[in-house]
């Protein structure tokens, strides 16, 4: 993965990109991003009379000369983004080729470095039926390779609940933010995703869902006389993949992904879906730009 | 329903062996796939029951099998059914009254049983069936004309007694071809104890 990532015109091309996030939560760094309150940015704000305690520094001599008052000007806040990557590592990940976790971790990697280099804050989150892998928000390039490390270690076991692992990670994250979900949303229960979704809403994140799907999980290429075994659960189902049994599972699979869509939109999610034979330059580079994940 | 050829039955023991192959038949593909939930509920049902309504669910290559085996048993094992043929317009029935037929080793005597016999028969006749007795004593004789009133042919069979003579079947049975020959076509139904000298 380190080698895919580090191709000198990858990572040229994504020095030119920037995370977008709609509003910008109030982080304890300073950073690039011009934050809709007053600070110690560059670009001006507003003006306010002077009140003693205040810095000298900041009071607007030449309306002093002119009206021979103290006034203060201020300036708009820079501040870092918070940038949390969850990444889903559970078994039903290990699907496709190449793997949903293969292209779920470089996308995370592409997203880290992203961030890293806008110095953003950045976070990650490894989970299956639980989060088991936290890495508290950090900035600097030299982060990187520890990141790199974590990701490359990512091995697909255990199954998913997403409402067990977001739940405990938005009690345990400090830093309110920006959250990257990457994952299939294939969760143990109909309301899973729901839930855990939910839960990073009600703690003030703003959540962006980048679902991942292998080809096969959209349009199955299967016929004759199966035994589909689940990979997370070892359940087994003998069936026969005839017209009728293909067209049920694909309205199945639709409606599951419509309604998914339905849920993000109301609750004001950023929603998209990608399969893994998108090339990931052409995820990251166009058509995440185009999904407003990416500027 | 009889088996000429019993020994042919031997065959049905093919029956659990096709059952047997049936079971342990070549293995399904086997998928991995992420989730289930997809997946047609209604079939998920079915593999929830037992291991033998699994594998045995309605198949129909299983059937088709099963009973081409068990007719390939009941073929070689030459199944005759018996049975009185009727329907020729033209029927005789030839009693032996020889003196054998006297022996009352059976429940009404051999005659009493051979006269129940014809009896019956004659009671199953079609409406414009034509039948015809002939004893058949030392020398056959015929008792009844071709008739369809069955009152004279019952009549005419219960009159019949023991001779105490040496029967002469074939010569009966011969004496009925002739009759026969000439005509539409007919049968003969031949009631003795083949008692022989």
């Amino acid at each position: 993965m380190r080698d895919a990532l580090f191709n000198p015109r990858f990572l040229r091309n994504l020095e030119q990109l920037k995370l977008y996030a709609r509003r910008y939560p109030i982080g304890p760094y300073h950073g690039e991003r011009q934050a809709r309150r007053k600070g110690h940015g560059s670009d001006f704000f507003d003006f306010r009379p002077y009140v003693p305690g205040d810095d000298l520094r900041y009071v607007d001599w030449n309306m002093f000369a002119r009206l021979d008052r103290l006034i203060l000007k201020l300036f708009q806040a820079e501040q870092a983004l918070c940038l949390h990557i969850l990444v889903d590592t559970s078994k039903s990940m290990s699907i496709g080729s190449p793997t949903k976790l293969e292209y779920a971790l470089r996308t995370a990697a592409a997203f880290t470095y992203i961030g890293l280099l806008n110095y953003e804050q950045v976070g990650l989150g490894l989970f299956d039926s639980a989060l088991y892998r936290m890495i508290s928000p950090r900035r600097g390039r030299k982060q990187m390779i520890h990141f790199l490390e974590i990701l490359s270690d990512a091995r697909a076991h255990g199954s998913t609940n997403l409402e067990s692992a977001l739940t405990n990670y938005a009690l345990q994250s400090r830093e309110r933010g920006l959250v990257v979900l990457i994952s299939d949303m294939f969760g143990d229960r109909d309301d899973d995703y729901q839930r855990a979704i939910a839960a990073l809403v009600a703690r003030r994140f703003e959540v962006r869902v980048l679902q991942l799907l292998a080809p096969q999980e959209v349009v199955p290429n299967l016929s004759g006389d199966l035994k589909l075994v689940d990979v997370e659960t070892g359940q087994m189902l003998e069936t026969t993949a005839d017209r009728h049994a293909i067209a049920r599972y694909r309205q199945n699979f639709g409606r599951f992904c419509e309604d998914l869509k339905a849920f993000c939109s109301r609750h004001g999610v950023l929603h998209y879906s990608v399969t893994t034979d998108i090339p990931i330059d052409e995820l990251l580079f166009i058509r995440l730009r185009e999904g407003r994940f990416l500027r | 329903m009889s088996f000429l050829n019993p020994i042919g039955l031997l065959l049905l023991v093919l029956v659990p062996l096709v059952v047997f192959f049936h079971l342990f038949r070549a293995k399904r593909r086997e998928v991995r796939v992420p989730t289930l939930r997809f997946w047609d509920s209604k079939r998920r049902e079915q593999s929830r029951t037992t291991f033998f309504a699994c594998k045995l669910q309605a198949n129909p290559l299983l059937i088709l099998q099963l009973l081409a085996v068990i007719l390939l048993a009941l073929a070689t094992a030459q199944t005759t059914l018996t049975r009185v043929a009727q329907g020729w317009p033209r029927t005789i029935l030839i009693v032996d009254t020889s003196a054998s037929m006297a022996a009352d080793d059976v429940t009404n005597g051999r005659l009493g049983a051979a006269q129940g016999q014809a009896e019956g028969l004659v009671a199953k006749l079609e409406p414009g069936q034509q039948v015809m007795i002939i004893e058949a004593a030392a020398h056959p004789s015929i008792r009844e004309l071709f008739t369809t009133d069955k009152s004279k042919l019952q009549r005419a069979i219960a009159d019949l007694r023991p001779t105490g003579e040496i029967g002469k079947i074939d010569e009966a049975i011969r004496l009925a071809g002739e009759v026969l020959a000439n005509g539409p076509p007919g049968e003969i139904h031949v009631f003795t104890d083949a008692a022989y000298p």
